[in-house]
Order: structure tokens, then C-alpha cells, then sequence
């Protein structure tokens, strides 16, 4: 089932927590709500859920509007950043819970309780109190006792938020197998970008209570629809230069800009770290541009590289650990430098 | 985890310890203390009260003025409390989760009752519903006697006892957040489900203890039921106003017969609330 919201905007008490936000969750897919905190992204989530009202607006849910339909009666599964588990019932009630309050036979209700257990591999636990389980399982447990009504929509607000990073990382993996056999309509909340990239078919980058840009993965990641996107999504520098001659110049760099820009106006060039390539200063080749390597630090099976270009500015690039063995490089060695992509945004207003 | 146990708990770091003199001291000025405000008038009551011999003293309970005033004292008790329960928890709830205009006056009010004199509670209730009150006439004109009759000493008792279940509530309900509750309106649970299943078990024990609080102090009010009493003997005297009179006939085996009841029902009362604080670490730790 899909998800649309159509310009929702809502306030609390004058500040602006969402304004005028569209976007299109596909069906049977994992959507990502990205953004920094404060840009809006759980209020978002909690005006898809009904648990809060929007000031304008409609929200859609399977293509029939429900913006006046009751949080009870809208058919999601909500899982808090916090578990928010019912801490004086056992696991087995937890999940049951949904079920007790709609009435289903006793005898149902243990079923469906067995099956979700057996879903997210805590069926022997299901006699003990949430005090007694590990951040991870507590969190899995949440996802049993939203998925028990089966919704039609499971919104997620940051659900690996407040676990460590490496059963956080666990769980993203969980996730996705727990996905693929659902299928189910998923809207998740995260303010990391890895976690987005990773799990999700569709990722929405929000700002200020706006959607910067709203697509795929990969179109986030290698299409950044504004600068505030591609310093968000993924590592980027920024380098500064000027239009000249309808294209960007950075240092030594001549790129491509859109057309139609002004003479003269800043361009701000982001470049993603492993978009660098680098060579020893010895030989003569195109016009590089010429940089001292600052610092080198090995992390895993990549090399992280800080440069200082002759222009000032500063370059972190990262390559693969075989690459910099073949380099040879220490610090302070010169180096020249080439871009092979950079994503050019034009600055609005007077240049210099 | 381990350094949280209770055993942790009690053992001080030791620069924080004072030495054994200075503790010892002190725990000598409690325990004194303790003995001369506390345990010694408490003894001092059911020494006089048994001081004729315990005929003497059944006789003394078992007057039908004292059984009446038993009967009122309870009587207080089990509507104050009810009433109190609802409405502290309603005020509770109601300043805890939401925003409105007039809550910090609500807040407030809360406390009137700890922070005004009983007699002036009484007195404010003898100038509503007095026969010069505001509500006079009207009730006159239907029949009614609220004041000098039992409805007042109802009235007065409810009054003074208010902020219990309020103050134990308050708290607990503002340290936790709406998560759950929110968490069970997703699962498709209604306004009253929420509150029956998920709220109700989270604030129990503060209810309970508000309750026991609540009790103790219905049953042994004076200053604002002596004010809307009227002292008629065996129909508008509760426990505490009849130790009065007995004492001030100078019948003092009465009087502190009917006072060693009173004090049972404390020590109950305070048993009970010993009980509850146990069982609350029990189930949270």
C-alpha cells in the first residue's frame, strides 16, 4: 500500500516543524525520511501515523485520504525511537496487546503471538519483562507488537536510534531480511545517511521542515538536487571558484556549469572524496593542481588522505588500501591533484 | 549494572563516610528524638486508655455514642477517598499531559488545602452552605442540612483531604512520557483502553499510596470537621471530635480508649503503607 502526503505543514507554537512537504512512498518498498535532527522528519511521520494533526494539508494512505482518520483506526504499526514497550507486560502481551484491545479469540491471538515471536527469533523469551531484554531484542520485540495488527504501513521512527552501533548495524541487516519477506509499506526515520542508503529503495532528504529532494538511493547519492543535499548525503568537500566563460572555474580546474549562469558568480564545486585522484608532483602532465599531503590515517581497508592545496583550501580524499601502497606517499610530500567528478552549484545573487 | 544492585546502594564511598563517633551521634539524636515525639505518647495512650483494666475499656468503645462515631469516621472515609481518587487523578492526568489555560492556577489550588488551616476550610464551608451562607436559602427552601449534619462533615473531610492522590500522581505521571500511551493508540487501543491498560498499571502504586495517605487523614481530620460538626452527640461526631469531648468531661479512660482506636487505625494505616512501598521495589527495581 502506498503512502502520499500532500503540502502538510504543521507548527508547534510557532516554531515550524513541517512545511509544505510532498512526497510518494512506493508500495512494498522501504522509504527513508533523511535529515538532520530538527529538519521535521518524525513529525512527518507522526502526521502519516495520526499522531498528530497537521495544519494543512492531506495525508494519503493507499490512495484514499485519511488526514481526519483516527490514529486507532489507520492501520499502521508504529515503532518509537525508544521502544516504548509496555514494561509491566511480559514480551508475549507486549505483542499481544493490539490484538486484546480489538477483541480477537484467545486462541488466535497465541497463534498470531507464536508466529511474530518466531518472525523476529525471540521465541523463547516470550514469559520475560522488557527490563530483562537487551536494547536489541527490546527493539525487535517493538517491531513484533506492530506488525501483530498487521498493518498496512510499518513507520519506523528511528528505531535503531538509541542501540550501539554495532547491534545498530545488526538490525539494519535484520531489517532488510524481515522486509523482504513482509514486503510490507515501510516509512523510516533516520538521521543517518548509511542507514538510508543502505536499506532503503526510495529516500526523501529533508531540511527545515522541507523536502530538499525526494529518489532513489543512488540519485541522491550521484544527482544532488541542491548543496544542502550533497554536503548531507555522503562525504563531500567543497571547493570555491567563479564562473568564467559559462563554466566553473576552481583552481586549476575547469568544470562544466549549468548553463544560463551569470558571469562572475561563486560556484561552490562538491567533491566526493574517492571522486580524487593524486600522483607524485615529478611528472609533466596536464595542468594539476598541486597539493602537500597533510596527514595519512589507515582506517580498515581504506586510507584516509588530508590535503592542502596550493589555492589554501583543503581535500579529503579516501582510496582503496592497494592503491596508496602502489603511491608511496608520506606526509609532506607534493602531490598533484585531479578531480575525475564534481557536482557544481551555482551561487544566487552577486557574485565576485 | 552490578554497581546499581542494592547492596551497592547502601555503601557509601568512603569519603563520604564520617567517622564512627560523628555517625554514632547522630543515630543516637534520631532515635532519641524518635522516642520522645513519637513512641512515648503513642505508649502513653494505650497505658491511660487501659489504665481501669480492659472491661473498662471495652465498655468505653462499645458505647453506642462511640460506635456512632465510629460509623461517621468510617463513613468520611469511604466516599473522601473514592472522590479523591478520581479527582486526583483526573487533575493529575490533566496537568501532567496536556496545556491549557488555568493550569498553574490548578497546580496551585492543589496544594490550598495543605497550605490554609483546617478552620478556615470549615469556616469557608459554613458561609457557603450555613444558614446565613450562600447556598443557604436554597438549601433551606429543599430541605437540605448540609452544615451541623453529616453531609458537611463529609463535605469538610473530602475538602482537606484532596491533594493526596494528586501529589502522589503528579510526579510519577510527569517523569514519564506519553510514548506508551501513543505506542497503544497505534495498536488500535481507545481513550479508555489506554487508560485502563497502560496508564492505570504505570501510576498504581502512587494511587495506592495516595490512597492509604488519603485515609489516614480522613479519619483523623478535626479542625474542619469540628467547625461544620455541631458536635451532636452520636449523630455528628466523628472519632476525633468524640476523643474531645470524653476529654474534656474529664472521662480521660474514655477518651484515650477512643484515642488508642484512633491510633490502631494509624499504625494499621501505616503498616499498610509499608507493605505497599515494599512491594513497589519489588515489582520495580
Amino acid at each position: 500500500m502506498s503512502v502520499r502526503v500532500e503540502r502538510l505543514s504543521k507548527q508547534f507554537a510557532g516554531a515550524v516543524a513541517v512545511s509544505d512537504a510532498s512526497f510518494a512512498a512506493p508500495s512494498g518498498a522501504i522509504t527513508t525520511l533523511l535529515g538532520p535532527s530538527g529538519s521535521g522528519k518524525t513529525t512527518l511521520l507522526r502526521l502519516i501515523a495520526g499522531l498528530e494533526v497537521p495544519d494543512e494539508g492531506s495525508v494519503f494512505l493507499d490512495g484514499h485520504e485519511c488526514t481526519g482518520v483516527p490514529v486507532q483506526k489507520r492501520g499502521v504499526g508504529f515503532v518509537f525511537q525508544g521502544h516504548a514497550l509496555f514494561e509491566h507486560l511480559s514480551v508475549r502481551e507486549n505483542v499481544a496487546f493490539g490484538l486484546r484491545v480489538r477483541r480477537f479469540p484467545a486462541r488466535e491471538i497465541g497463534e498470531r503471538v507464536d508466529e511474530l515471536l518466531e518472525l523476529v527469533q525471540l521465541r523463547d523469551h516470550g514469559r520475560r519483562q522488557p527490563a530483562q531484554l537487551s536494547g536489541g531484542q527490546r527493539q525487535r520485540v517493538a517491531f513484533a507488537r506492530a506488525l501483530a495488527t498487521r498493518p498496512r504501513v510499518l513507520l519506523l521512527d528511528e528505531p535503531f536510534g538509541s542501540l550501539d552501533a554495532r547491534v545498530r548495524i545488526e538490525l539494519r541487516a535484520w531489517l532488510r531480511r524481515l522486509h523482504d519477506k513482509t514486503q510490507l509499506t515501510t516509512v523510516l526515520v533516520t538521521h543517518d545517511q548509511e542507514e538510508a542508503l543502505e536499506l532503503s529503495q526510495h529516500v526523501v532528504v529533508l531540511h527545515a521542515g522541507r523536502v530538499e529532494q525526494s529518489g532513489s538511493p543512488l540519485e541522491i547519492y550521484d544527482h544532488p538536487a541542491s548543496r544542502f543535499v550533497a554536503s548531507f548525503v555522503g562525504e563531500a568537500n567543497v571547493l570555491h571558484g567563479h564562473i568564467r566563460d559559462g563554466r566553473a572555474s576552481v583552481g586549476p580546474h575547469t568544470l562544466s556549469a549549468p548553463a544560463g549562469v551569470r558571469e562572475g558568480a561563486t560556484v561552490h564545486a562538491f567533491v566526493r572524496p574517492h571522486d580524487v585522484q593524486i600522483a607524485h608532483a615529478r611528472g609533466v602532465g596536464p595542468p594539476l593542481a598541486g597539493a602537500v599531503v597533510e596527514d595519512l590515517s589507515r582506517v580498515g581497508g581504506s586510507v584516509k588522505i588530508a590535503l592542502r592545496l596550493d589555492s589554501g583550501e583543503r581535500l579529503a580524499i579516501r582510496m582503496a588500501k592497494g592503491g596508496f601502497d602502489g603511491l608511496r606517499l608520506a606526509r609532506g610530500d607534493r602531490v598533484q591533484v585531479e578531480l575525475k567528478g564534481a557536482k557544481v552549484f551555482v551561487e544566487e545573487g552577486i557574485g565576485t | 549494572m552490578n554497581a546499581s544492585s542494592p547492596s551497592a546502594r547502601h555503601s557509601l564511598p568512603p569519603a563520604l563516610r564520617e567517622p564512627v563517633l560523628v555517625r554514632a551521634a547522630l543515630i543516637a539524636v534520631g532515635l532519641a528524638f524518635l522516642a520522645l515525639f513519637v513512641l512515648v505518647p503513642v505508649a502513653a495512650v494505650f497505658t491511660q486508655a487501659l489504665e481501669k483494666g480492659s472491661l473498662a475499656y471495652l465498655r468505653a468503645v462499645l458505647q453506642p455514642e462511640v460506635r456512632a462515631a465510629m460509623w461517621l469516621t468510617l463513613l468520611c472515609a469511604a466516599v473522601a477517598v473514592p472522590l479523591n481518587v478520581a479527582f486526583g487523578v483526573a487533575a493529575a492526568w490533566a496537568i501532567a499531559r496536556y496545556e491549557f489555560p488555568g493550569k498553574q492556577l490548578l497546580n496551585a489550588l492543589i496544594d490550598l488545602p495543605f497550605s490554609v488551616s483546617p478552620v478556615i476550610s470549615g469556616l469557608s464551608l459554613t458561609l457557603l452552605f450555613g444558614a446565613q451562607g450562600f447556598f443557604g436559602p436554597w438549601l433551606a427552601a429543599h430541605g437540605l442540612k448540609v452544615v451541623f449534619a453529616v453531609p458537611g462533615i463529609v463535605l469538610a473531610t473530602t475538602f482537606v483531604t484532596f491533594p493526596f492522590v494528586a501529589k502522589e500522581v503528579l510526579p510519577v505521571l510527569q517523569a514519564q512520557n506519553a510514548d506508551q500511551e501513543e505506542a497503544a493508540l497505534t495498536l488500535g487501543a481507545r481513550g479508555w483502553q489506554v487508560f485502563l491498560r497502560v496508564t492505570l498499571p504505570r501510576i498504581k502504586w502512587a494511587v495506592l499510596y495516595g490512597v492509604i495517605l488519603c485515609n489516614a487523614r480522613a479519619m483523623g481530620e478535626f479542625g474542619a470537621v469540628s467547625v461544620v460538626s455541631g458536635h451532636i452527640r452520636g449523630r455528628t461526631n466523628t472519632l476525633p471530635l468524640q476523643v474531645e469531648i470524653l476529654y474534656n468531661e474529664y472521662d480521660f479512660a474514655g477518651a484515650f480508649a477512643v484515642a488508642s482506636m484512633l491510633t490502631l487505625l494509624a499504625l494499621v494505616t501505616l503498616a499498610a503503607k509499608k507493605l505497599l512501598a515494599l512491594r513497589a521495589r519489588e515489582v520495580r527495581p
